[in-house]
């Protein structure tokens, strides 16, 4: 008895000690430094990759391949002479006294979130290099610029190094017009690497991040040549001629949206000298369209009329007060005047400017700009484009930062607002701006088929894992519909069987767990005399419409003045000494390229010869605003139902 | 000085609370003490004005009570230079504080040697200029003490469990701290006593932050004035987690674990982080005994922290943190 007394008090403190060991579990707003961003499913994230990446058969990206980066480099650097951080800084001049070289360390509040301490330099011969140490301290959750990561770039912390870029603007291995190369180096051994990770969303292969923006294009591969390897697309319009040419750009340094330091030796005032020069010599990089008297103009060379004019050139020398850049610092310029006299001043200042500009003005070629959004006009024919991108798809803007930065910002409302000014609905039933993220059915583009089994496809869709497919209407409008029926009807790839000729209408709706998307309708039109019958096209069919008469290859001809980027004809393309069936191959290849798989209605294949943002306009047989069936456009169902079958060789 | 005072003053956060419960810990200790002697010693010993924290130097326990040996109450006040524990200049503040303790306690005998002592404690702080650092806190302390004989010279050992549930004004510091360790401590002359102690401390609260954990080496020694009061020193040595606040700088950045906005500095927009670090605490204080039953102790502490982490780039200024804390306190014994 004398004993149960304490042990009960040791048992109650115990059971007290306990419970006052509990609680914790930390609080929404820890943040753990070195931490990887978050991935959100569902959510976009096809950031810093090509509008079109080339789907392959087996779902990969060929853009977003080792094997991509790899054709790249051995375009570029055949010898592996730049395969080190080392060899590259040497080849390019670095601390070698000669030319100019400066440095400049700011943060990249806008696009990547970067501190950025970078290095350029000017050869004697003009060639320009550019070598970035990008610093970011990982703080986990939100993807962000933060002032640390700009001082990290000052005091070049190592454990916030996390990319190494360089980027020159020279000749290709055989010489000739310099041109922009991409490289990216382990930050810790300084071997060059195939796939970057530039924005904590995983490895992107080179030089895919960089490009993406930069004015580079996107083309498949070729076949394997005889080595077995498959080489980089050869861009005709590319002035160099060379491989990996893939006219990328060196963009402008808006300096109005970098962040600096207070720290002495790092504030805008004395970085600005040495971004000034910098920004010249980006100038001297761009092809000049027509002479011009100033002197900054000097050491640029002519453009041809195939390729980019050297839009972005604009911007530098407004910037600094106009022809002659008689200003010492940058200052934004004002809104065009294009855009001003259009009245669409805030559209321009809170979209356009900060969250389209920095990579639409390096795109573009002399014989089809519009893409350069220069002026409204260039604008708003894109509406469709930008309400699939920006609204439905949420891969533009491009990068995550500049992203998350144009959602939180007054631009989001303004692009909603021209949005719905061009009949497009931006805004759902509450008034609220429709974000990406949301299930997007897309039963594919409307069409002719024969009578039987067809399959159909809901995988353009987006952020959505659960289809439900219905016939809404017959033919001549019948309800309850007649003459064909679904199989499999809630599934991505239903059969369609008909058995009577005539229009249909059916209904796509997509889900995903929390939510459903608007019902999108497809029209397929039954004609069982169609001919050639869709599962049946193959490439030959389509390089006969290619090369039907002079349509296409009267402009696709790398003979022709108008340097287009793709060749209709049947050339030597690999370069052996004769046209043989192997050139077919890289024809099928460079055909292929134009079909964009993720969202087939974008194929520049369909897009381009049924005058969408096309030099030669609307091509014969490609009138999408006639029903599928129709002559006017029996190429157009040609390709369409070639590319619905998988695009066969 | 107690060793249960001194960890329950640091072991939230090195920081907070800022009174010290020197003197009623003290008490409580000399009264426990008091009452193993007399476990060991059936009649009142002599030694028992030469215990550390003997009787020279505190009021003497009340009568027995049914359930309870003692009840202290004190008062304080107390000045910190840095209460963020700040490393730079520009994030430093200061701030001063009113605090009330309670602590009850009962004495169990287990043996001819040996007891169970139990404690309860009751804090509660009022900040003047930043009221998220302000708190109520609770908790037990659990002390199993062993004395082989009453002999003057004779060591007191103890293993102890302490736990706190805490709750403050700013949300973020919310919930609760554990320290388990032993002691111990003997009378080096009539005057003099001397003791130590070795812990580990753990804090759970709402934020990660928080979460802590360290280990602690404590050395006290006490020089009895006789009537005119007792002075006290000791050093303390803790390896583990501290919390300090700042901006969100590249230094503070790499140093920390993990950071929260902290919502005890709402105006500052300042983070609180936790890194890793070597700590002294040092403190010297004099209680003057104003009674039978009531002392006035004054104290000035000071904490050395600095960072075990290396970084790999310069840094301007030093990367320790020193803070500084005045208190001076009443205290009662019922």
């Amino acid at each position: 008895m004398a004993l149960a007394r304490p042990i009960g008090w040791i048992f109650a403190a115990a059971a007290a000690l306990v419970l006052a060991a509990c609680g914790g579990g930390g609080s929404p707003g820890d943040v753990h430094p070195g931490t990887e961003i978050t991935i959100v499913p569902g959510q976009p994230n096809e950031f810093l990759l090509f509008p079109n990446p080339q789907v392959q058969p087996d779902g990969s990206l060929q853009t977003n391949t080792d094997a991509y980066a790899q054709a790249y480099y051995a375009a570029i650097d055949p010898h592996n002479t730049k395969d080190t951080v080392a060899k590259w800084r040497a080849a390019n001049g670095f601390d070698t006294g000669t030319g100019t070289q400066v440095t400049v360390v700011f943060g990249d509040a806008r696009d990547l979130g970067f501190g950025r301490r970078m290095t350029a330099r000017q050869n004697p011969d003009g060639t320009l290099a550019f070598y970035v140490e990008n610093y970011l301290v990982k703080t986990g959750g939100a993807y962000a610029f933060s002032p640390v990561n700009l001082e990290a770039a000052i005091v070049r912390d190592p454990n916030a190094l996390v990319y190494v870029a360089g980027i020159e603007f020279s000749p290709g291995p055989a010489g000739g017009v310099s041109f922009a190369k991409y490289f990216n180096f382990d930050v810790v051994t300084g071997v060059r690497e195939n796939m970057a990770d530039i924005d904590g969303r995983g490895d992107k292969a080179m030089p895919g991040p960089c490009i993406a923006c930069h004015g580079g294009r996107a083309d498949a591969l070729t076949p394997p040549d005889a080595s077995g390897n498959p080489r980089f697309n050869l861009l005709l319009n590319a002035v160099s001629g060379a491989r990996g040419d893939v006219l990328g750009q060196l963009p402008p340094f808006e300096v109005s949206t970098f962040q600096f330091s207070e720290t002495p030796g790092f504030t805008r005032a004395e970085q600005e000298p040495m971004l000034k020069t910098m920004n010249m010599w980006v100038l001297c990089s761009y092809p000049l369209p027509a002479p011009s008297p100033s002197p900054e103009d000097a050491c640029r060379r002519p453009a041809s009329s195939g390729e980019w004019q050297g839009t972005a050139a604009a911007l530098i020398k407004a910037a600094y007060g106009g022809d002659g850049l008689p200003d010492p610092t940058y200052v934004e310029p004002s809104t065009p005047a294009s855009w001003a006299a259009a009245g669409q001043t805030s559209l321009y200042e809170t979209v356009v400017a900060p969250a389209c500009r920095v990579c639409h003005q390096l795109r573009g070629t002399g014989r089809q700009s519009d893409i350069d959004f220069t002026t409204y006009e260039k604008f708003q024919p894109y509406a469709e484009r930008i309400f699939a991108t920006v609204i439905d798809r949420g891969n533009m803007p491009l990068a995550q930062l500049l992203y998350d930065t144009f959602h939180a910002s007054a631009g989001e409302a303004a692009l909603a607002d021209f949005l719905v000014d061009q009949g497009l609905p931006a805004r759902d039933a509450g008034g609220a701006v429709l974000q990406p993220g949301r299930p997007i059915a897309d039963p594919g583009p409307d069409r002719v088929v024969r009578q039987g089994a067809t399959r159909l496809s809901a995988t353009n869709s987006l952020f959505a894992d659960t289809y439900a497919w219905s016939i809404v209407s017959g033919p001549n409008g019948t309800v309850p519909p007649s003459g064909a029926s679904l199989t499999d009807a809630n599934t991505a790839q239903p059969t369609f069987n008909a058995t009577t000729d005539g229009t249909y209408v059916l209904s796509l709706v997509a889900s995903n767990a929390s939510a459903r998307s608007a019902p999108q309708s497809l029209t397929l039109v039954v004609q069982n005399a169609l001919t050639p019958a869709p599962d049946a096209i193959r490439f030959a069919d389509i390089k006969a419409a290619l090369q039907d008469g002079t349509e296409c290859q009267g402009c696709h001809n790398r003979v022709t003045p108008l340097k287009a980027p793709i060749d209709f004809t049947s050339y030597d393309r690999n370069g052996d000494g004769g046209v043989t069936p192997t050139d077919d191959a890289w024809f099928y290849a460079e055909v292929r390229s134009r079909i964009n798989f993720a969202e087939i209605a974008a194929s520049p294949l369909l897009q381009k010869p049924s005058g969408q943002h096309h030099f030669g306009g609307l091509g014969p047989g490609f009138d999408t605003s006639l029903a599928p069936g129709q002559p006017g456009r029996a190429k157009y169902d040609l390709f369409l139902n070639w590319i619905l079958n998988g695009a066969p060789q | 000085m107690s060793f249960c005072a001194i960890v329950s003053r640091l072991s939230q956060s090195h920081r907070q609370p800022l009174f010290p419960r020197t003197r009623p810990a003290r008490w409580a200790v000399a009264a426990l003490v008091a009452a193993l002697l007399d476990l060991a010693t059936p009649t009142a010993s002599t030694a028992q004005s030469v215990l550390p924290n003997g009787p020279a130097s505190a009021p003497q326990p009340a009568p027995t009570r049914p359930l309870l040996d003692s009840v202290q109450i004190d008062l304080g006040y107390a000045y910190d230079d840095n209460v963020t524990l700040g490393r730079a200049h520009d994030e430093i503040l200061w701030d001063q504080s009113l605090a009330l303790d309670a602590s009850a306690s009962r004495a169990l005998r287990i043996g001819d040697h040996a007891r169970l002592v139990v404690t309860g404690l009751l804090s509660g702080e009022k900040f003047s200029r930043y009221d998220g650092l302000s708190n109520l806190s609770g908790g037990l302390n659990a002390e199993l003490q062993y004395r082989q004989s009453g002999a003057f010279d004779a060591i007191t050992f103890a293993a102890f469990a302490r736990g706190w549930l805490d709750n403050y004004a700013s949300h973020l510091r919310d919930g609760s701290h554990f320290s388990i360790g032993v002691n111990a401590r003997g009378a080096l002359t009539d005057r003099i006593g001397l003791s130590g102690e070795l812990a580990w401390n753990r804090r759970h609260a709402q934020s990660e932050v928080w979460d802590l954990t360290d280990y602690s080496a404590l050395l006290n020694l006490d020089y009895s004035l006789g009537r005119s009061g007792t002075l006290y020193l000791n050093g303390e040595y803790r390896r583990g987690d501290v919390v300090s606040d700042g901006h969100a700088t590249l230094v503070n950045v790499s140093l920390a674990k993990v950071f929260v906005l902290d919502d005890a500095f709402p105006d500052e927009q300042w983070f609180a982080y936790r890194s890793e670090a070597r700590t002294w605490i040092s403190t010297v204080g004099y209680n003057l005994p104003l009674g039978e039953r009531t002392s006035l102790d004054i104290s000035w502490r000071r904490v050395q922290s600095t960072p075990t982490a290396h970084l790999d780039f310069d840094v301007q200024g030093s990367l320790r943190y020193v803070d500084n804390q005045y208190s001076i306190v009443l205290l009662k014994l019922f």
